[in-house]
């Protein structure tokens, strides 16, 4: 049994609104774990179940084998960031870390030297006795940090705990975090709607849509092994391209038929797809998984529509009956919109099925 | 479910229904006071609902109509007067039991008695008679309601303006003294509105208006443009600068901005916010009896007719009618608190 | 010239409301001061003050007030804290709850008395209620009370009209407190009432002053409910001296400058309540 279980774990609020839907979810010991998924879907939900701020509908929460679904917040081992910080203004730094130590009912040396440990962890040990309200953003951020550290939990919850921070902060809070979680080897769990703060930190990354997991995997799965079409659209940047296709057999080949093109299946998916024959299903390629060639290795040609330069790469908007498709590509940087480019594809493309969304494999 | 979540639970319902007893049930029974009939007052106890109507038994003796009245407690028909006066029947029916009858209905109804024995009749009280009674004996009860309306007008009218350009300047400039004057702001409600009015009658018979509404919302406007300029000082700020400011960006003026955007945005809760000014008007009658005493405010009429003697049921339907804007205000107000009350700090 | 207009915008917002305080209240307060001093002749002198302190009644009237203020504050805060905690919640009719339980703060004090005077006459319907449900046999002579029983009487019944106005000042301070304060202390360790002690109240501290300070002065001024439940003199408190000198015996040679001089001897008392008040709440935010 995992460290920690959810087990079909469901809320409503108001007994309508159905926020997470019969989630369950193993996260290993150390592990650090990031939900991930669009506004609203549930995340920080689930997380609030997890520390005991919101009760369960239906299904179990089991910590280190014991169930702590009817347990108070404060008798569960964890603790947490939130969003706001709330990092409390009526109290000095040094207070807000030692609260909690203070309620555990420990030594004032003791709490001494934790508060200073995280602290230092935190890198605030200059601002103790300061007040939130004279600190910046980052660093009210770092004091949250610390005192979640200070309690020494078993699990670390953290929602979007960077979200608040300006661009060039959350890379670095991103790193301090994840030094953080090295050092001590704590297991977290991350809510974020930002996917390449997710890609960066996770160990494992949970892709939740509409209550529901979606997927579970490294970030290099869920990146280049998408499970659904929910997943391939929403990880990744641009997303990934969808083209309906037909499936039709000529003798032993399988094709996937489209009216500007056509291309010979080779993958060991072909044999799955020979049942799929007259169908219509969805080709899903990223935008790098599209190439610009010569004319012989084509699949087809297309205007270009709009160019995004980004620097390292090139982003081109191109058109394709009707249908918008982004390409990524390092070569081309002089492209002129209105020019033809002859695309090519690389054999990383995946199959959806058209109707439940879900990979043919 | 464990037992510290039932006592919790349990508390919870407890309290709620004290707060339910403890304000609908001085009401219901202070509505239902303001209904009764003298006679019923001293009946004692009493049922908790007013009568509607009255069963009464008619007898004839010694060449006199006897007017017996039917006790449901006690189950019997208590004699109540005898006389061969109509005139004294239709004065007690009409003082004790708020039935309004005239003399020859009661006779032509208790005639028969004088041959065919015992003469039962039921009889509809008159519910609003209390009411009818105060309007009758405060002569001018209208017109007072009238001057109280007007008073009311006048004060939320000086005080909404001038305290809301106040409350604005507080919430969106910052200037020398800013943090200091909530603090004398505050100054202005510690001396009692008495003490104000008293000096200030002399100002107003200067100016000719002693006796006047507008003379009356003067004096209650001091200690409301203070509150006013606070209470919409939080609810300006509670609406983002920046909404101004996309609207000075696009062109507009400071003021145009300010009757176009805030205003507009701020309306609900100045509304509310009117609704302080408005009881602080309606519920006075000290500054009313010092400053406009021979042109009484409703609140006024009612503390000199029944201040300290009046019935029961006649304070009641005086009352009553007091109190019917106070359901008005906490209706529109309970919406409001937030902004009102949101960023009010000292 | 832009710069300059905005410079002095503020001013000129402030400006009508100042204007309105000088002439109002700023003169006014003035005139009763100076008339304090003076004696019936327009001369300086101290004798309204003495005359004031030595009414037999006034050691009497100055205790019932600060008494009333200080009981009936202290019996508020906490019960509206209470009552504001509890509509904070979120459940259903919280709404209507909260509607009902603001009844009371908008009755004019004339009613509230009314009200009540109606309730514990001795044919009133409390005395009524009480024999429906045979908890007495003989209606209870309510209204006799005097002394600390008549005063307590009347903290009960104010507290009864202005503990909404307490709570939604608190209730408005909880609602606009940020949900996550209460919920780290929670995650924390802390339990319901460590929470509430800890971290709600010193929060709300700003509001909380701002609440007690209006129910102070308010509670100062006390006397209309007085006044209509016992009459003149019953339960004297100094704002009833200062209606008993217009209102009953306003003909007296010197009734006019009794009744100034008590104004001023209560705003005095006022302010200082209020300083003290103040000087505590921010000494206690230290610690
Ligand atoms: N207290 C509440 N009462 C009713 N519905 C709620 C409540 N809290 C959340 N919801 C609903 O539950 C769903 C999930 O909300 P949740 O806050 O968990 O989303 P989220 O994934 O954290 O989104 P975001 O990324 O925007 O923070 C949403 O549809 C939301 O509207
Ligand atoms: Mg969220």
């Amino acid at each position: 049994m995992a460290f920690l279980e959810l087990m079909n774990l469901t809320k409503k609020y108001q007994g309508k609104i159905l926020a997470v839907d019969n989630m369950s979810l193993g996260i290993n010991e150390n592990e650090f774990l990031v939900l991930l998924g669009p506004s609203g879907c549930g995340k920080t939900t689930t997380m609030r179940m997890i520390a005991g701020l919101e009760e369960v509908t239906e299904g179990d929460i089991v910590l280190e084998g014991k169930s702590i679904k009817g347990l108070q917040p404060k008798n569960r081992g964890v603790s947490m960031i939130f969003q706001s910080y709330a990092v409390w203004p009526h109290m000095t730094v040094y207070q807000n870390i030692a609260y909690a130590l203070k309620l555990r009912k420990m030594s004032k040396e003791d709490i001494k030297k934790r508060v200073q440990k995280a602290a230092e962890m935190a890198n605030i040990t200059e601002y103790l006795e300061r007040s939130p309200n004279q600190l910046s953003g980052g660093q009210r951020q770092r004091v949250a940090v610390a005192r979640a550290l200070a309690v020494e939990p078993k699990l670390f919850l953290m929602d979007e705990p960077l979200s608040n921070l300006d661009a060039k902060l959350r890379i670095t809070m991103r790193t301090e975090l994840k030094k953080v979680h090295e050092e001590l080897g704590s297991t977290t769990i991350f809510v974020t709607h930002d996917q390449s703060e997710a890609m960066s930190l996770a160990d494992r990354i949970v892709v939740m849509n509409k209550g529901t997991i979606e997927q579970i995997g490294t970030p290099n799965e869920i990146y280049h092994n998408c499970e659904s079409m929910f997943v391939a659209n929403f990880i990744g940047s641009p997303p990934t391209n969808f083209i309906d296709v037909t499936i039709e057999l000529e003798d032993k080949r399988v094709i996937a038929k489209h009216e500007a093109f056509q291309f010979n299946i080779t993958t060991h998916i072909k044999e799955t797809l020979k049942s799929y024959e007259g169908k219509k299903v969805v080709l899903g390629v990223r935008p790098e998984n599209f190439t610009v060639t010569d004319e012989e290795k084509k699949l087809f040609k297309s205007k270009v529509q709009f160019m995004e330069p980004q620097g390292s790469h090139t982003i081109a908007v191109i058109g394709l009956s009707g249908q918008q498709l982004k390409i990524v590509s390092t070569k081309i940087f002089d492209v002129k919109v209105g020019q033809q480019l002859n695309i090519g594809i690389n054999q990383k493309y995946f199959f959806f099925d058209k109707e439940s969304g879900e990979r043919i494999r | 479910m464990s037992t510290k979540k039932i006592m919790a639970k349990t508390t919870f319902y407890i309290i709620i229904v004290t707060v339910l007893i403890a304000v609908l049930l001085p009401f219901f029974f202070f509505v239902s006071s303001s209904l009764y009939s003298s006679y019923e007052v001293y009946q004692f106890p009493r049922s908790f609902l007013p009568k509607m109507s009255f069963d009464i038994m008619v007898t004839w003796e010694d060449d006199m109509y006897q007017l017996h009245v039917y006790d449901d407690e006690d189950d019997f028909y208590e004699l109540m007067i005898y006389t061969s006066n109509i005139d004294d029947f239709r004065i007690f029916l009409k003082r004790e039991l708020s039935i309004q009858l005239t003399n020859e209905e009661i006779e032509s109804d208790f005639s028969a008695s004088k041959t065919g024995g015992p003469v039962y009749e039921t009889y509809k009280k008159d519910l609003l008679y209390n009411f009818k009674t105060f309007f009758s004996i405060t002569n001018n009860a209208d017109k007072a309601i009238l001057n109280s309306v007007i008073a009311a007008g006048w004060t939320i009218l000086i005080s909404l303006t001038l305290g809301s350009m106040a409350g604005y300047a507080v919430a969106r400039y910052g200037f020398a003294g800013k943090n200091k004057l909530n603090l004398s702001l505050l100054l202005v409600r510690m001396f009692p509105a008495v003490a104000i009015a008293i000096p200030m009658l002399v100002y107003l018979i200067k100016m000719g208006l002693n006796n006047t509404m507008f003379g009356l919302a003067i004096v209650y406007s001091v200690g409301n443009i203070a509150l006013t300029a606070w209470i919409t000082s939080s609810i300006f700020q509670g609406i983002n600068v920046e909404l101004e400011e996309a609207s000075v960006v696009f062109g507009a003026s400071r003021f145009q901005t300010f009757l176009k955007i805030t205003l507009p945005l701020a309306f609900p809760g100045m509304v509310a916010c009117s609704m302080y000014a408005f009881l602080g008007a309606w519920n006075d009658s000290i500054t009313a009896l010092i400053l406009s005493s021979n042109n009484p405010t409703l609140s006024l009429l009612i503390y000199k007719a029944l201040g300290m003697s009046g019935t029961i049921q006649l304070s009641a339907a005086g009352a009553v009618i007091l109190i019917i804007p106070a359901l008005v205000f906490t209706f529109i107000i309970k919406n409001y608190i937030n902004q009102l009350w949101g960023d009010v700090k000292l | 010239m832009k710069r300059r207009i905005k410079k002095w915008t503020p001013y000129f917002l402030l400006a009508p409301a100042l204007i309105y305080y000088g002439f109002f209240w700023i003169r006014p307060v003035i005139r009763a001061f100076y008339e304090s001093f003076t004696n019936l002749e327009g001369k300086m002198s101290l004798i309204n003050y003495i005359e004031v302190l030595n009414e037999p009644v006034f050691k009497e009237a100055f205790t019932n007030s600060m008494l009333f203020a200080v009981v009936s504050v202290i019996l508020q805060f906490v019960l509206a804290f209470m009552l504001a905690l509890l509509l904070n919640k979120k459940f259903k009719g919280v709404k209507l709850l909260l509607f009902i339980a603001l009844i009371p703060m908008a009755v004019p004090p004339t009613a509230v008395a009314i009200l009540w005077r109606t309730g514990f006459s001795t044919y009133g319907w409390v005395n009524n209620l009480l024999m429906h449900i045979n908890l007495i046999e003989q209606p209870i002579l309510w209204m006799t009370a005097d002394g600390t029983s008549a005063l307590m009487f009347l903290i009960l019944i104010d507290t009864w009209t202005v503990l909404p106005s307490v709570m939604i000042i608190l209730l408005a301070g909880l609602q606009n407190m940020h949900k996550e304060y209460e919920e780290a202390g929670y995650v924390f360790g802390a339990s319901k009432w460590q929470v509430t002690k800890d971290i709600v109240i010193p929060i709300l501290k700003p509001t909380i002053v701002t609440a007690v300070i209006l129910r102070l002065i308010a509670a100062m001024q006390i006397w209309m409910i007085s006044v209509m439940m016992f009459g003149f003199g019953r339960v004297p408190f100094l704002v009833e001296r200062i209606a008993y000198y217009t209102d009953i015996v306003p003909m007296l040679e010197n009734s006019y400058k009794m009744s100034l001089t008590y104004s001023v001897v209560v705003t005095v008392i006022v302010l200082t309540s209020v300083t003290i008040y103040l000087k505590f709440s921010n000494r206690q935010r230290r610690i």
